[in-house]
């Protein structure tokens, strides 16, 4: 089988769970004989790193030539002009750049790739299939999300032959938002690469960091003022408390403001950016781990956190929630039990093992492998159906 | 009309002290509690604020509520003949009063650790869908075969609670089927709690006395059985039975202290010459309560004259078949058929002679016991494990655990009977089932009863509920104006 799939962000330029998703799906496919041509966008901000596809032999990967705007969440506003310009140069170059003799189907992720999918399936008549890793309505956090934008994802899911969610969640979310056939959606959950987040068994729980932990985008899906309310909470009954807010986004200066004036900055370290490769090591220096997310269609690194034997608390409307037993759940907007969970937490090194022991071993039962078998599954669904007739391109 | 008051009468109208709340600690020398007129006679207690946590019934003008003295009637003549099998149902009833969501930074009011409205809405759905139905089923069922068929129940005192101040309906409909004589009930600690893996006996024995005293106030009989908790069940706990007076206590028939023995026989503890041990037939009591209605069960449907087969060819003195009360019509909804299957049980036993339907003194009065049970190490009904992992196998409950079990004197050097009330329905054993964190098939079960999203809330709930009842006893004991003496309280009065 050969899969014809268009992405935007991949290893080593990632900014969130798609390229992590796309890196990890392909290593799998490949090694069950699935071929793979890649498309993405050429980054500017490559820095003599050679092509993306020196560092993969695992699969095509094909660059596009792409304005340097088109960095994925680069920049102070979350679309500005440039932005939607670039991105529709870049469907534009792909549907002509096009190039994969013997692909049996077509795959794209997320709304970016959208136009030039649905433009493809028509001029190929392959068949396609649309992994929806975010909405609009996700990554807005309720703030003004973009009718544009929604109008391509919605064009999206009605176009595509079949739809991979990445929870059930999410596949809620389409079938409600955007008239998506609930037979056609299939969710499929992301795992973790077990080795890269070791821990869990030999943390020593009764040693007390102290330390609370945020560690996402600095945007309003992520909600961490949010965060900080909660920690004004927790402060008022355990003063020592120390949180880190780790990451960068538009609403860093909105959270360092909101720190001065709630009077905590003494207790809160903003930290910036973590690199991928010194994150488990950050996992294990903290007591706990929060995602308070306004929606979260998955949430790849609660299950980082959980697999280094971190307790973790995460949003109820959130997907990975929804498979997991062994942490604690809030709404977004409660940050008085969520900041009462925190307090337990800190308070019990009794909560503290059980639940990072158990969620450790949680965690690992994510697997890219599954990932990938439920993903051949679906291309199984649609590959044996009789091909269109391919139309003349014009 | 008795014209003098006896020991027994006293008792029964003491087993509650004026505010409703269970005497178990009576000690009316406590001078913080109440002032004495010239009389003598116990006055409203001093501490205005104390409000009682269960609304006083009015025993004068109900005679407590309870039952005349009932005797337990012998099953017909014929019945207790050698080689024959008994038939001993026995029915649990439970309902625990549930922590709601606590959260650290919001004290309570007084001992206000309760969901109210979760409790009563699942003692509602519990009445209509099992209590009610199924006592009128078996109430019918005695009456056709004239007391032929009889089955004994044990009700723990925090469910009684709940049933007289809020379903005097259903405590009704257990008191017509007191006074059929026909049907045995049992002691068990008050409040359904662990205190009988503490090493100190004495709170487990103030239990079993305050709920023996309170059956017998309801309904008219003075318990000769006793079941601990969950069926949880030592050599030291038989001991205490034996102190306590018992003619027998009941437990699980696991292979773990029987070997290749047979639960179907009466045995007795090690060294002892009683109380009689009655062991459940888990095999037998699980195809009703637990494997009725499995889809996929080779034996479904599980009707009355298989069943009745199975028992006629099981061979033994007595099979004991005992089970959750809620099996009926809350575990098995009624569309499985239970039912039906209780209600044709009986004809269908009686196509066999040599079965006979018993309670639980009747086998302990006709059987000896053939073989000695040495039990060092604690059994129970629950789970697969059938010991006492179910409440204590992570370190959240062992924590829970002992810190209850360290309570204990400064509980009682406080002497006030809302917080000891408060402090014993924390004891009850259900609190520490729900922060069980056990994978797999038990894990399930401990879900399906737990009304919380997850263990590890029900764990935060019971901490901060611990928390407070701890912050609150040290500043009892603490505003205790000094009167020179340090002596600690004298004992509480004994019950028996």
């Amino acid at each position: 089988m050969k899969v014809a799939m268009l992405g935007w962000e991949f290893p080593p330029f990632i900014s969130g769970g798609l390229g992590i998703h796309c890196y990890e799906l392909t290593r799998r496919l490949a090694e069950d004989g699935v071929e793979v041509d890649f498309y993405m966008p050429h980054m500017s901000s490559l820095q003599g790193q050679g092509r993306v596809a020196v560092h993969h032999g695992h699969l095509n990967v094909k660059e596009i030539e792409a304005d340097p705007a088109i960095e994925p969440y680069g920049g102070e506003s979350r679309y500005d002009a440039n932005f939607n310009a670039a991105v529709g140069l870049y469907n534009r170059r792909l549907v002509a750049a096009f190039d994969s003799p013997g692909a049996d189907v077509l795959h794209c992720h997320d709304w970016i790739t959208v136009p030039a999918a649905l433009e493809l399936k028509r001029r190929t008549g392959l068949p396609l299939v649309f992994t929806v890793h975010s909405t609009e309505y996700d990554r807005s956090g309720g703030f003004w999300p973009q009718g544009w934008i929604e109008d391509i994802e919605r064009r999206g899911v009605q176009g595509a032959d079949r739809l991979i969610a990445v929870s059930r969640y999410t596949k809620d979310l389409i079938v409600r938002l955007y008239g998506a056939d609930p037979e056609r959606v299939f969710p499929v959950h992301n795992g973790i690469d077990a080795d890269r987040f070791p821990g869990g068994d030999g943390r020593d729980y009764d040693t007390e960091r102290g330390t609370v932990l945020f560690l996402s985008r600095l945007t309003p899906q992520k909600c961490p003022l949010q965060f900080l309310q909660a920690a004004k909470r927790v402060l008022e009954v355990r003063p020592e408390t120390r949180f880190v807010v780790a990451g960068k986004g538009e609403m860093l200066p909105q959270c360092i403001d909101y720190a001065f004036r709630a009077g905590i900055e003494d207790n809160v370290r903003f930290t910036g950016f973590v690199p991928e490769d010194e994150l488990p090591g950050f996992y294990s220096d903290n007591e706990l781990y929060v995602l308070p997310s306004f929606s979260e269609p998955f949430g790849i690194s609660v299950l980082e956190a959980m697999a280094t034997g971190l307790p973790t608390i995460v949003s109820r409307t959130s997907g990975v929630g929804e498979a997991l037993q062994h942490v604690l759940k809030a709404e977004y907007w409660d940050t008085d039990e969520m900041a009462d969970q925190i307090i337990a937490l800190l308070a019990s090194p009794e909560l503290r093992a059980e639940m990072g022991r158990n969620g450790a071993r949680e965690a690992k039962r994510f697997t890219w492998s599954t990932t990938s078998r439920r993903t051949i599954e679906v291309y199984q669904g649609i590959v044996s159906r009789p091909r269109l007739q391919p139309m003349l391109l014009a | 009309m008795k014209t003098t008051r006896t020991n027994e009468d006293k008792d029964m109208d003491d087993s509650r002290s004026e505010n409703g709340v269970p005497r178990i600690v009576e000690n009316s020398t406590q001078t913080d509690r109440s002032t004495s007129d010239k009389a003598g006679l116990v006055s409203k207690p001093a501490r205005a604020s104390m409000r009682p946590l269960v609304p006083s019934v009015d025993h004068a003008a109900k005679n407590g509520g309870g039952l005349p003295m009932v005797r337990l009637k012998r099953r017909k003549a014929g019945e207790s003949e050698p080689g024959g099998t008994d038939v001993c149902f026995y029915f649990q009833v439970h309902q625990p009063m549930r922590i709601r969501r606590l959260q650290a930074f919001r004290r309570p009011e007084r001992y206000d650790y309760w969901d109210a409205a979760k409790d009563r809405e699942i003692l509602d759905r519990a009445s209509r869908k099992c209590y009610l139905p199924a006592n009128r089923l078996i109430l019918d069922l005695i009456e056709q075969t004239e007391g032929s068929f009889r089955v004994a129940y044990s009700l723990s005192g925090v469910f009684l609670d709940q049933i007289e101040r809020h379903r005097p309906d259903v405590l009704e409909s257990f008191q017509a089927l007191a006074r059929t004589g026909h049907v045995e009930f049992l002691a068990e600690t008050y409040y359904h709690s662990l205190c009988g893996l503490w090493d100190d006996p004495t709170e487990h024995k103030e239990q079993i006395e305050a709920h023996r005293k309170t059956i017998r106030r309801l309904f008219g009989q003075t318990p000769t059985v006793f079941r601990n908790t969950e069926l949880i069940y030592d050599d030291r706990i038989a001991a205490t039975a034996r102190d306590l007076g018992f003619d027998a206590i009941i437990t699980e028939g696991t292979e773990k202290i029987l070997g290749d023995r047979s639960p179907n026989r009466v045995y007795r503890p090690v060294g002892m010459s009683g109380p009689k041990v009655l062991l459940k037939n888990y095999r037998l009591s699980d195809d009703i309560a637990f494997r009725f209605s499995t889809p996929g069960w080779n034996e479904a449907p599980l009707t009355a004259d298989k069943y009745a087969h199975w028992l006629s060819t099981t061979p033994g003195d007595t099979i004991n078949l005992f089970m959750d009360y809620e099996t009926f019509g809350e575990h098995q909804w009624p569309e499985t058929g239970i039912f039906e299957f209780l209600r044709h049980l009986p004809n269908e036993a009686a196509r066999y002679p040599h079965l006979r339907f018993a309670l639980p003194s009747e086998v302990a009065a006709d059987h000896g016991p053939v073989d000695e049970l040495h039990v060092p190490h604690a059994i129970s009904w629950a789970d697969t494990e059938r010991d006492v992992s179910a409440w204590l196998h992570n370190k959240m409950q062992h924590m829970c655990f002992e810190r209850l079990k360290a309570l204990a004197p400064t509980v009682r050097a406080a002497g006030d009977p809302e917080l000891m009330h408060a402090w014993r329905l924390l004891q009850t054993s259900d609190h520490l089932y729900y922060c069980s964190t056990k994978s797999l098939d038990d894990q399930d079960i401990h879900n399906y009863f737990s009304p919380y999203d997850s263990p590890y809330i029900a764990f935060i709930n019971y901490t901060n509920a611990i928390d407070d009842l701890e912050a609150k006893s040290r500043g009892l004991v603490e505003e205790r104006p000094s009167d020179g003496s340090h002596d600690p309280p004298p004992a509480p009065m004994s019950m028996a």
